[in-house]
């Protein structure tokens, strides 16, 4: 027999952000419970709103499986007296078990001989463990931050926990959390049904919510107020769609209603990013889209349900948008009253970082970092990056930017004013998408100049972070050095060409005046190589390359990032071919028997005494420029298949030479001869790292 | 005297700003607040009010109301804009114990300043509070009323770096967003205060004078020196065990704090270090106020209640 399981937190409200975390919680908690207590049930669904986090399982049995072990007690030695009589310590280790002395077994084990006990246990009723586990569940919840309430503690939640509903089908479950008793009734919604509902059984929870003006699912509730906004946004054009805003909205509301509202098309001069921003922060609402791409005179937003008078909502809603975007009017006036070029003496009076200077020394280094990049990547491009590099910071001093909630549009505001500026179109871009990619995926920089001063903005912040010892440890990421290496890893990838970051992280320390990067330049170099090694293999891993692949690659020249990536891609189409492993095996002889060498030399021909020796030569003399040519145009397909060529004249090497002769000078010609061949193996992969496929 | 009727008889506005007052100060009378003052030395919010910070320390109840006129001289726009101002009325509300319904009662004092929870949307969205100055943190909310926000509300876990038990609920209602609300206005300029008088002939030549004040007359080695001499006076009368009158010259510093920083006399680095100083007074002072307290024998502690 089984029954539906309904248990409900009911708290004042909940932070959106914290609700499926919760819930999610909630989940593992409880299937790890019904296993461990062998209680067998149907699905198990978490369900929650701002008032309420919920557990429903169906189908849960009504008693607990009969559990039958066999629990190995102390050594027969021990248990037994030379008489065969039990001893104290049998007589004891029966007794804690609840069986018969006489019933116990004695079994040989590896140990040596040793007592066993079977144990019986009947399984309890399954409403008797959840009073007993169900109390210990909230506060099993980790929340961001939680608090106390009323007597002061000691249990913590998000919010004052202010009822408990649990039923086991029609069985209310009686316990106590502190002062709060555990009910059989539940709350509707706050305002439009503010009595308490009373449950007779679990089955009845969802339906009593919805009767009483609670949507209770989630994604329901998501659903639901997706279609209410794309509605309310249907007159004036489309919804600018915002699936972050509206699963925080979603959680704002137990019964989700939009509407729209309107404000003066006068601020329709305000940059578009301005608006949405406007919206979205000081009210969770949309922004409605007209068809030719610029946004209606509109907002949409919502309310808990309440549809009564909803003109006193409205211009309640549009008072406050109206205010704030009036404060941007006047930031967004202010701002256009200086210029660009003019705010960059302001940003000597701004400290970048407290050991790394100034705001205004930065841009001096971008922008030259910017010009020497783009004459390596984009020569087309330098002018309009160094430009765009030059004033890429002064967004950061406008009475805009400066205000915190528009704070994530710097970048995208000097894109702006450099427009209104007079600044062209690829030099306003380029400021706006200095900061691209902001996170894993995001886009990078659409255009050259764009991707030279992203490059040269993130790699100017590495070198000096870990310069004055600023490196991330752990999970300890304050500066987010991750996030900028790989945003280089990103656009080095999206802008090809030949780059290194060996090159690119020189030529950012050069311009740190002298003694301003305290850290060992060894040491510097290094850290900052196998700190982008590891972004690089974790760019591959996420581009679908298996883990041994991306070792292969990155273990050689992995300061040539586009590279690395079509190298990737070469090896993950020849690795299925019939002969791959036969190449790779006699690759692997060649670099195996280095390990033991030493340095390589020049290889002296004349020493080439025997024949698979000097065939051997001669054929790799012959393929290297074919190798060195393919990689040189990224076609490593086929580069592979030129070295794979050498694959019977390395065999017949390895099968009829002998490499380390007597003659010390024949041995270390042999190996100068294969060092040089693994110099161009390397040019592709380290083989060795590949783990055999079936 | 014609002055006298001339009183009696001005039309009275149901949501002046002074009624908003009136209404809030009898609401919560009713519930068993007691009516205290604004206290009479310049600080930042409600919170500094001695009925707040150090009522909020240890086990007794109490449960108070009253209007703080708060200044923030960053936030002055010499009255140009319509709605910041350097100063600002709180109604402040402290339950200590936070009671179970607490949140109920709050929206019972909107219905009692006429707003119908069922025909406008009121929603408690996600606000913790801090004030570094004061050592103090609380989880809570701030309440929207048709998208405007019009209170702070917050379940105090600490003050003075004091873990607090039990856990007093703070309700600061923003007086004039509520008042700007309720007479459905743009601007506080537009607000009627009360008795036939204006906000704006109230207080905008205070907003001209004290943003000029703020931003561009105080003088700022005066102030350092202000702030020198109310830390080292709070330090002195913490060891003479004068507390009440060290409490003041903690505010006292925080304001001249706040001075310094509106006229752009510290730096960004210098910030934390002078906020870090003024926490420690605070802290300071709430510890030994609880000693205090606690040698007085929790005189408010009801018998039978006290503690074990």
């Amino acid at each position: 027999m089984s029954r539906a399981l309904v248990f409900e937190i009911g708290a004042e409200e909940i932070p959106a952000s914290y609700i499926q975390p919760a819930l999610d919680q909630m989940k593992t908690l409880a299937e790890a419970f019904f296993h461990e207590n062998r209680l067998a049930h149907g699905a198990v669904r978490v369900e929650g709103t701002p008032r309420r986090l919920a557990l429903l399982v169906a189908g849960l049995v009504e008693r607990q499986e009969d559990l039958n072990e066999e629990v190995q007690g102390p050594s027969a030695k021990a248990a037994f007296g030379p008489d065969g009589v039990p001893t104290q310590v049998a007589q004891g280790f029966a007794k804690g078990r609840g069986v018969d002395v006489a019933k116990l077994v004695v079994k040989a084990t590896p140990k040596g001989d040793y007592v066993f006990a079977q144990v019986h246990k009947p399984g309890r009723l399954t409403h008797e463990l959840l009073e007993d586990w169900l109390p210990t569940l909230p506060g099993k919840l980790a929340f961001p931050k939680s608090m106390r309430w009323a007597e002061g503690g000691p249990l913590r939640f998000a919010r004052p926990i202010t009822w408990l509903l649990g039923l086991f089908g029609e069985r209310p479950l009686r316990f106590r959390i502190e002062h709060l008793e555990c009910g059989t009734l539940t709350r509707g919604h706050r305002f439009l049904a503010p009595e308490p509902i009373e449950l007779k059984d679990a089955s009845e929870y969802e339906a009593k919510l919805e009767a009483a003006q609670v949507v209770l699912s989630t994604a329901k509730r998501r659903e639901e107020l997706k279609a209410q906004l794309q509605k309310a946004a249907q007159k004036h054009g489309t919804l600018v769609e915002d699936e972050e805003l509206l699963g925080v909205v979603a959680n704002l509301l137990e019964k989700p209603f939009a509407f729209a509202g309107d404000f003066d098309p006068a601020y329709l001069v305000l940059p578009k990013a301005v608006i949405v921003k406007v919206l979205r922060e000081h009210q969770f609402a949309f922004a409605v889209e007209k068809a030719d791409g610029g946004l209606a005179p509109v907002f949409i937003a919502t309310t808990n349900g309440i549809e009564k008078n909803l003109g006193a909502i409205r211009e309640g809603n549009a008072r406050v948008i109206r205010a704030r975007l009036e404060d941007a009017r006047f930031f967004f006036t202010e701002d256009q009253k200086s210029t660009l070029e003019k705010r960059r003496d302001e940003l000597k009076n701004v400290v970048w970082q407290e050991k790394l200077g100034t705001l205004h020394e930065r841009v001096e280094r971008l922008e030259a970092l910017a010009a020497w990049i783009a004459e390596r990547l984009a020569p087309e491009a330098k002018a309009d990056a160094a430009r765009a590099a030059r004033l890429c910071k002064s967004d950061l001093v406008t009475l805009m930017v400066g205000e915190k909630e528009f704070t994530s549009l710097q970048g995208e505001m000097g894109g702006v004013y450099a427009a209104l500026g007079g600044e062209n179109q690829a030099v306003s871009r380029a400021i706006a998408e200095q900061y691209r990619p902001r996170f894993a995926g995001d886009e990078v920089p659409s255009t050259p100049a764009g991707r030279c001063v992203a490059l040269a903005d993130k790699i100017d912040d590495l070198v000096g972070c870990f310069g004055i010892g600023l490196v991330p440890t752990g999970s300890q990421d304050p500066y987010a050095l991750r996030r900028k290496a790989s945003g280089v890893v990103a656009i080095l990838k999206a802008q090809g060409g030949a780059l290194s970051l060996t090159e690119l992280t020189e030529a950012a320390i050069r311009l740190y005046p002298q003694g301003r990067l305290t850290a060992n330049p060894q040491e510097h170099m290094t850290q900052i190589r196998d700190f982008f090694r590891a972004r690089l293999e974790n760019a591959l891993v996420e581009s679908g390359f298996e883990g041994d692949l991306v070792a292969a690659v990155a273990s050689s020249r992995s300061e040539w990032v586009s590279e690395a990536f079509l190298r990737a891609e070469a090896l993950r189409q020849v690795m299925v071919r019939d002969d791959f492993a036969l190449a790779v095996q006699a690759f692997s002889r060649v670099t195996n028997i280095l390990e033991k060498a030493g340095e390589a030399r020049p290889v002296q021909e004349a020493l080439l005494a025997e024949g698979a020796e000097r065939a051997l030569w001669e054929r790799y003399l012959a393929q290297r420029p074919v190798v060195e040519r393919h990689c040189a145009q990224g076609a490593f397909i086929k580069a592979f298949e030129a070295l794979a060529s050498l694959r019977s004249s390395i065999d017949a090497f390895f099968n009829e030479v002998l490499v380390m002769a007597e003659d010390p000078a024949v041995r270390l010609n042999r190996l100068a001869l294969l060092a040089q061949i693994s110099r161009t193996i390397a040019l592709i992969a380290d083989f060795r790292k590949l783990v055999k496929r079936q | 005297m014609s002055t006298r009727s001339s009183l009696k008889t001005k039309p009275k506005s149901a949501c002046s700003f002074q009624e908003i007052i009136l209404t809030l100060q009898r609401f919560w009378a009713e519930r068993g607040c007691v009516i205290g003052q604004p206290y009479d030395i310049e600080k930042g919010a409600g919170t500094f009010n001695p009925n707040t910070f150090l009522r909020s320390l240890g086990p007794e109840p109490w449960s108070a109301a009253y209007v703080e006129p708060s200044r923030r001289p960053r936030d002055g726009r010499y009255g140009e804009n319509p709605n910041r101002t350097q100063m600002f009325h709180q109604f402040q509300v402290l339950l200590k114990p936070a009671p179970v319904d607490i949140m109920d009662i709050y929206l019972e004092s909107l219905a009692a300043l006429g707003i119908d929870a069922r025909e406008h949307d009121i929603r408690f969205l996600e606000d913790d509070w801090e004030s570094p100055t004061l050592g103090a943190s609380g989880l809570g909310w701030q309440v929207w009323l048709d998208g405007l926000e019009v209170t702070q509300f917050t379940y105090f876990q600490q003050v003075g770096g004091v873990e607090l038990k039990p856990i007093s609920g703070e309700i600061t209602y923003g007086l004039e967003r509520l008042a700007m609300y309720l007479q459905k206005v743009d601007s506080f300029w537009e607000m009627e205060y009360g008795s036939g008088v204006g906000y704006a002939e109230f207080f905008r030549e205070n907003e001209r004078q004290f943003s000029r004040y703020n931003f561009e007359a105080a003088d700022t080695a005066v102030l350092f020196k202000d702030f020198e001499n109310h830390e080292r006076e709070a330090k002195r009368l913490i060891e003479a065990g004068l507390l009440l009158p060290a409490y003041d010259f903690v505010i006292k510093a925080s304001h001249a704090f706040n001075l310094l920083d509106a006229r752009g006399a510290i730096s960004v680095t210098e910030r934390t270090g002078y906020i870090g100083r003024v926490r420690g007074l605070a802290r300071r002072t709430a510890v030994a106020y609880l000693k205090l307290r606690e040698e007085q024998g929790h005189p408010m502690l009801q018998s039978g209640e006290a503690e074990a």
